[in-house]
Order: structure tokens, then C-alpha cells, then sequence
């Protein structure tokens, strides 16, 4: 059951950019496909209202972290493609920095506790 | 299976995209974008085994309802959330009518609310200078007090309609300062010129038709159409007295020969009734420069005005004839009147016409 359960709201907001930031490290992307990709990676738990991944990326090309481009691929229709510029890699490094920061003392304390299983 | 002749998929696309494009916070290449997505979405859907109308539905919900999606778009395109205060919209309306609309981010509204309150602003002026006294006031003040209500509700009503809207390309607080710049720059000038203008009383010369503390509204649309009459009470400026405006009646008319002899005013050699008219000195034996006036021929256009304290007043014996072109209007109605010694309001004489 506990597994199975979806990331909370406020979760979804804060890893959003960071999520961005790390599939358009495999390339540039499109945004159905970057939440595609980003359901498959989290096993469907992590579920955004679609449409407000597109203010999100938008805001992100503002800061300079992604740039885009409308292109359309052969037999393919129209679409906006958005990739990483290298204030992007930046913001990654730091964001990464930080989620290992929570994520390692959060472990640290877990692991501390006595617990049974 | 479905029937799909029931359901038309593009079409239903460019409802979807036309609902959408009702918010401002969308702009094209955002509908452009959201409906790829959606195209994307649609035929996944319909690999999985759902009929083009389940796939679009579920699409569509799964993207977001435009009450849902316009505001995060809205902060995108202004740079920060913006709030519809109701009671900053209200207070605007004030400020301009059309204004607090315009902040909610409904120029068109703004603009019909504007040019409608204008039309009623001047229908109420007309009705001001041509009722018959009480209604002169009571009517167009009521109106007024009611068109206000409505004006500051509707903005109000705008931004609980839309509590979160974006901030457009012309929300800009110099666009905010340029629009009330027009407005009072060209609205109460072309009001003041051609319709109606108020004019506070500060000299005794009309005594005892005009008091000193009455406020007088002046009919500018009183010689548009007809001549000036005798007996009017005309609003003029002089060139000798650039700064001032002057209110006296009109006693000569073009081309009369008038002639003071003793306090007496003759036209063309004809003695005046002046019912009106008071006079402070209780005898003759003092005279004043006032008193008499070789005869004079009034140019052809022009008028002889004098003012009906006679013996103090500035007026057409001194300064000459007036030109028609300088007559601005009509004393019309007395719409407010303060008492300068007591600063008592005079109720028995607001809405009087001075005659």
C-alpha cells in the first residue's frame, strides 16, 4: 500500500526542475515525452497535471538554465523541443547538492533508529 | 465499439484550444505547445484501447483545466503572481471609471464602461443646465450617486470573477498613470469648454442676484445655437483682465447706444426698468465715475454687460463693450452656496437659477 502511494504536492513542486534538468541530460526533449519519461522512472508515482510542466519550463528557459526550439522531426508534427544550456548543468550540480543533502541526513537518522522489521 | 461518427476529434481539439484561449495568460505559442502535447497524448491513449473521445477526455484532463493552468501561465508571462484586490478595483473605478477594469484585465470592459459613464456624465450636465429647479440637482446628483455604485461594483465584481489574473504586456503602472493623464487632461477641458463649467463667487458685483460664496455652473452650451439675450447673466473674459472671469447681465446689445445719466441707463435714448439692481450709496449727492456715460455705440457683435451691484462692479462702463466671442456661457444654476461670514451652507439658495 505504502508503496504504492503518490508523491505529495509539495514534493512534486520542489523535484520538478530538478527532474527536468536530469532528463534533458539524456537530450533534448519535448514535454509530453519529459513527463513520460519522468511517470516511467518513478513507477507512475509521480504524476504532474500536465499542462503545468509548460509555465515550469518556461520559466526555467527565462533563467537561462534550457533554450528551445520549435522543430518538426521527419513524419513527426510540430513540436517544441527544449534543451540543456550550460547555466542548466550549473543549476544541476547545486540542485543535486542539495537533494544529496537531505537525502543523506534523512538516511543517517533513519538508519539510527532502532527499528523493527 | 464506439461510435465514432458521434464524436468529430478535431473539432472537439479546437473547442478545447478556443476555451483556452479565452484566458489572456495564454499566448499562442502556449496554445501551440499544450495542443502538441495533446495530439501527442490522444493517439497513447488510443493504444491502450480507449475510443478517440475517452482519449481526448482523459488527455485533456490530464493536462489541466484552464482555471487550473492560467494563473501558473499568467505568472510566467508578468514575472510574478498578481492578486485582483476587489477593493483596489473598487477604488480605481473612482479614480477613472474603467480604470479598476482595466487593472482586472478587461480593457474592452474598460473602455464601454468609460464612454458609457462619459455619455451619462454628459446627459446629466444637460440635465443639470435645463431642469427646472429642484429636480436640476436632486436628479442628476441621485444619478450620479447610482452610476457610481454600479461603476465601483462592476470593478469589484471583476476581480472576484478573477482573483488570480496575470499581469498583461500593458499592465504597467505608467500605462495606469498615462490613461488617468488622458483622461483628465482632455475629458473635464472638453467638458469645462463645451458643456458645463463651475465657478465659485468671490466678488460682490451681481449682489443681490449673486452672492459672494455662491458656486454657480456656467452653460457653455447656452450660445452654441442662440444669440445672447438682454437681461442674461453672461460669463466673459476680458482682455484687460486675462486672469479673471467676469459674470454681469447684459444691458446693450450689438449696435444699441447706451447712455448712463445719473444711475439711469438708456438704450438708444430709451430708459431701463432695472428691478434688479441695488445700488449702495443711499443718496445722489455722492457720485461716483460710474454715474454717467456719454453715449456709446455698441459695436456690431459685442454687448454691454453691467453688473448689478452698481456701484461696486468692474463691468462694461470701464472696460468697454465685450465681444461675442468672449461670452463663455450662462450663469445657470447655483449648485452650492456657502455663507463667507457664518460658513453656513445657504440651502434656500442651492438649485436656483440667478435671473
Amino acid at each position: 500500500m505504502y508503496n504504492n502511494a503518490m508523491l505529495s504536492k509539495e514534493l512534486v513542486a520542489a523535484s520538478t526542475v530538478p527532474l527536468v534538468l536530469s532528463v534533458l541530460t539524456e537530450g533534448e526533449n519535448y514535454g509530453y515525452e519529459l513527463i513520460r519519461r519522468v511517470r516511467e522512472l518513478s513507477g507512475g508515482r509521480i504524476e504532474w497535471t500536465e499542462g503545468m510542466l509548460y509555465p515550469v519550463l518556461h520559466w526555467m528557459e527565462r533563467e537561462r538554465m534550457i533554450e528551445s526550439e520549435w522543430r518538426e522531426a521527419a513524419g513527426e508534427r510540430r513540436r517544441k523541443y527544449y534543451r540543456l544550456r550550460k547555466e542548466g548543468r550549473m543549476a544541476l550540480k547545486e540542485e543535486q547538492q542539495q537533494w544529496m543533502t537531505v537525502h543523506g541526513a534523512l538516511m543517517k537518522l533513519w538508519k539510527t533508529k532502532p527499528h523493527l522489521t | 465499439m464506439e461510435d465514432q461518427t458521434s464524436f468529430d476529434l478535431s473539432d472537439a481539439i479546437q473547442k478545447w484550444r478556443r476555451d483556452l484561449s479565452q484566458s489572456a495568460a495564454f499566448h499562442s505559442a502556449d496554445l501551440d505547445e499544450l495542443e502538441a502535447h495533446l495530439r501527442d497524448a490522444i493517439p497513447a491513449l488510443q493504444a491502450s484501447g480507449l475510443s478517440s473521445e475517452e482519449a481526448f477526455v482523459v488527455a485533456s484532463r490530464r493536462i489541466g483545466t484552464r482555471q487550473t493552468l492560467e494563473s501558473e501561465f499568467g505568472k510566467i508571462h508578468s514575472g510574478h503572481s498578481v492578486r485582483n484586490r476587489p477593493w483596489l478595483a473598487g477604488l480605481l473605478q473612482i479614480v477613472t471609471p474603467g480604470l479598476g477594469n482595466l487593472y482586472t484585465g478587461r480593457p474592452v470592459r474598460a473602455l464601454i464602461l468609460h464612454v458609457t459613464v462619459l455619455c451619462i456624465g454628459l446627459f446629466l450636465a444637460l440635465a443639470l443646465l435645463w431642469l427646472p429647479g429642484p429636480l436640476n440637482l436632486l436628479i442628476p446628483v441621485a444619478a450620479a450617486i447610482v452610476v457610481a455604485v454600479f461603476v465601483v461594483l462592476d470593478g469589484v465584481q471583476c476581480a472576484r470573477a478573477r482573483p488570480h489574473f496575470p499581469l498583461e504586456r500593458y499592465k504597467r503602472w505608467y500605462v495606469y498613470i498615462l490613461a488617468v493623464l488622458i483622461v483628465a487632461a482632455t475629458e473635464p477641458f472638453l467638458m469645462g469648454n463645451y458643456v458645463i463649467q463651475a465657478f465659485p463667487t468671490p466678488t460682490p458685483s451681481m449682489e443681490p442676484t449673486i452672492l459672494v460664496g455662491d458656486h454657480v455652473v456656467a452653460d457653455k452650451t447656452a450660445y452654441a445655437f442662440s444669440d445672447p439675450q438682454r437681461g442674461d447673466l453672461a460669463i466673459y473674459r476680458t482682455p484687460e483682465f486675462p486672469q479673471r472671469i467676469f459674470v454681469k447681465r447684459i444691458v446693450g446689445m450689438p449696435g444699441e447706444t447706451i447712455e448712463i445719466r445719473n444711475r439711469e441707463v438708456l438704450v438708444s435714448g430709451r430708459r431701463v426698468d432695472e428691478p434688479y439692481v441695488q445700488f449702495i450709496r443711499r443718496s445722489t449727492d455722492e457720485t461716483s465715475p460710474g454715474d454717467s456715460m456719454a453715449p456709446t455705440v455698441i459695436p456690431a457683435d459685442a454687448y454691454f454687460l453691467l453688473g448689478d451691484n452698481r456701484d461696486n462692479s468692474l463691468d462694461s462702463r470701464f472696460i468697454g463693450p465685450v465681444q461675442r466671442q468672449q461670452i463663455l456661457g450662462k450663469a445657470n444654476t447655483i449648485y452650492f452656496s456657502l455663507d463667507p461670514d457664518t460658513q453656513k451652507p445657504r440651502w434656500n439658495r442651492i438649485g436656483k437659477t440667478p435671473n
